[in-house]
């Protein structure tokens, strides 16, 4: 389990074990255990579950949030609801003089409140997930997965597109429109790789993958391949838009600084690119292997064409 | 001479463990996950080694991590970028001695002279036909999971890929038979292995092999030094133990095929007894490894019946004969039960590729 937001939330927690440990104490201290006969076990165990369940929700919360006002709000609700319940809980077990008789009073008061925040976090929360929705749109299309991600670009896989690439050879072969794709090598990736080792080569994948999602647009699909190599779904487009968009992302690219760690010296990247339009009749089998024949044309075509250059 | 086998520790596998756990320590997995199930954990593999003798592991417990490592790590490249950093600095200095051979031919002999360091995991085989050279791969360990078999098939052609491009300059043209029918991740292969390029891969072969022009063997490289080769082959040696030169697995395969060969006796008795062990350590050895010895024994003909088959073209009597079938039914209902296909349709399949 990844306990890496756990570190922001430190006074978090301090507040809970206290408010929790306030509660044992104050009940303790003020009431009287009950004679074992009088015990409802069967209540006890329902309450005492829920109490549970809402402590593990808390723990939830801060293992997947990183620190903010939707955690904090999230985080406050389900504590004081946890109060509640936990009061509830220990009603079972102890009985109040009459003079303490208040605390049997309050002990459903903090969970409504707890309610009414939780509930404007939940908005909040809605609210944020749209903003990131809107940061996440052409790297994903109608469909999530996190299991399918790139654990380097953090763009989707090539499982995923496959998958698209199959709805997307469907729906063109009914509505009779074309779509492009476009594949993105990078060239030389190996020697930067010997020379500046793995650990760059992956960032230098991530942003590169992330100058690719600058340069298309909202409906498209970027994904990484496999190791070099990027693809790009554009939906009813023709291999001329294509080309443009393509032409866009070499120039885009070839000017990425890339900057190695904390070095002064850029390193700037020349990409091979290729477009191929599909109209829905092969399978998606054909369609990658038609698109790595045409990578490899491309790449043949611009070997002879430097070579030219050079002589 | 002693071959080792799949449980003795004598494999000097530090370097190819810890770059593998580092891989997938990159891609989430956490390294005491990955080595659950071999006794190891990462703080021993990464601390600096004081004693003379250096860490030495099993050739199961590097199977164990890979299998943990198919488990536990999504996407399935590790095996291709692993093979891509084998050579020539992950083998010591074996890998200066594979810089200085002459051409490729004397590579591949280094290796096979050294194949403990080399590649322990699998067995090589060299045959000659019609000007072309073919490289047989077998486990040299007894049986692999489905898993393990597709990540060390991926991890060894990428490694020795990438070998030949950093020698010759150039990847030659090259045929890949593949044991296992198509996988998932196809575009692992189209990037890594030049598939669709100069690279011509087919699957559901049923045996493991690699095809090139015998020529392009003995292409010679510019830069090689048989001088500086023959002063790391020399520490390369002294730094080999005595034993387990070959390993168990091999010794047995060459016994039997000799056996095959001459039609001698082909009993259990008489292998257990050629190897000086009893017929119940026999037995127990090859169950460490996950086999018998009529699995072996099959497995050993059914290579060769392919190799005669999709590679000579033979016909149904000659491939018969030459594996001392009586008839040819017999030969073809052997072949159905140890490839699951009969001779004429392994023999279309291949037409069709």
């Amino acid at each position: 389990m990844n306990t890496l937001f756990i570190k922001y939330h430190l006074h978090l927690l301090a507040l809970l074990l206290f408010t929790l440990s306030a509660v044992l104490i104050c009940t303790f201290s003020l009431g009287f255990l009950k004679p074992s006969g009088e015990l409802d076990y069967f209540d006890a165990l329902g309450e005492g579950g829920m109490t549970l369940i809402t402590l593990v929700w808390i723990g939830f919360i801060l293992l997947s949030r990183p620190a903010g006002r939707v955690t904090n709000w999230l985080f406050s609700g389900l504590l004081l609801m946890n109060i509640s319940l936990l009061l509830d809980f220990i009603d079972e077990f102890i009985v109040y003089p009459e003079n303490s008789a208040w605390l049997t009073a309050i002990e459903s008061l903090p969970a409504p409140v707890g309610m009414v925040i939780m509930s404007t976090a939940l908005y909040h929360w809605y609210k944020e997930q749209m903003t990131i929705n809107a940061q996440l749109r052409r790297t994903e299309r109608f469909y999530r997965d996190h299991s399918l991600t790139d654990f380097i670009t953090g763009l989707y896989s090539a499982k995923y597109m496959k998958k698209q690439i199959k709805y997307q050879l469907v729906y063109s072969k009914n509505s009779l429109n074309v779509f492009t794709l476009m594949m993105i090598d990078i060239r030389q990736f190996d020697q930067f790789n010997r020379v500046f080792g793995h650990q760059q080569g992956d960032n230098l994948l991530r942003e590169i993958g992330q100058v690719i999602t600058m340069n298309i647009r909202d409906q498209d699909l970027a994904c990484r391949y496999a190791s070099d190599r990027f693809i790009v779904l554009l939906p009813n487009t023709p291999t001329t838009l294509a080309q443009t968009f393509a032409w866009h992302i070499e120039n885009s690219i070839a000017n990425l600084a890339f900057k190695v760690g904390s070095e002064q010296q850029t390193h700037y990247q020349q990409v091979t690119l290729c477009c191929k339009e599909f109209d829905g009749k092969q399978n998606d089998y054909q369609v990658l292997e038609l698109m790595n024949q045409a990578m490899e044309g491309t790449k043949n075509k611009n070997k002879t064409h430097h070579s030219k250059q050079v002589a | 001479m002693r071959g080792y086998e799949r449980h003795d520790e004598v494999l000097d596998a530090q370097q190819l463990l810890l770059s593998l756990i580092d891989l997938a320590k990159q891609r989430g997995a956490h390294p005491d996950k990955l080595l659950k199930g071999t006794k190891l954990f990462y703080s021993d593999l990464s601390k600096k080694n004081l004693s003379k003798s250096p860490l030495t592991c099993s050739a199961n417990t590097l199977l164990i991590v890979i299998e943990n490592c198919t488990k536990l790590v999504k996407g399935n490249e590790i095996s291709f970028l692993l093979g891509r950093r084998y050579f020539p600095s992950h083998i010591g200095v074996l890998g200066q001695a594979l810089m200085n051979c002459r051409h490729l031919a004397e590579m591949i002999r280094v290796c096979q002279c050294f194949q403990l360091n080399c590649f322990p995991l699998m067995n090589l085989q060299l045959k000659h036909f019609n000007n072309n050279t073919y490289f047989i791969f077998q486990s040299a360990v007894g049986q692999l999971s489905k898993n393990q078999q597709i990540f060390i098939t991926e991890f060894l052609l990428s490694a020795l890929l990438a070998a030949i491009k950093y020698r010759c300059g150039v990847l030659p043209n090259l045929n890949i038979y593949l044991a296992y029918p198509e996988v998932q991740h196809i575009e692992q292969y189209h990037t890594h292995l030049n598939m669709k390029a100069n690279i011509n891969i087919q699957f559901n072969q049923q045996i493991f092999m690699v095809a090139i022009e015998s020529k392009q063997l003995y292409l010679p490289f510019n830069d090689s030094s048989t001088s500086l080769k023959s002063v790391a082959l020399q520490q390369s040696a002294q730094l080999r133990a005595k034993e387990h030169r070959h390993n168990f697995i091999q010794q047995l395969n060459s016994y039997l095929y000799q056996s095959l060969t001459t039609q001698s006796d082909l009993s259990q008795e008489c292998c257990a007894q050629y190897f000086g062990y009893s017929c119940a350590t026999l037995k127990r050895k090859l169950a460490n490894h996950y086999l018998n010895y009529q699995g072996i024994i099959d497995a050993l003909r059914s290579q060769q019946a392919i190799f005669q088959l999709i590679v000579c073209q033979h016909s149904n009597e000659k491939i018969a004969g030459a594996l001392y079938f009586n008839d040819v039914s017999n030969f073809r209902k052997a072949f159905k039960r140890w490839t699951g296909m009969t001779p004429n349709t392994m023999r279309e399949q291949v037409c069709l590729n």
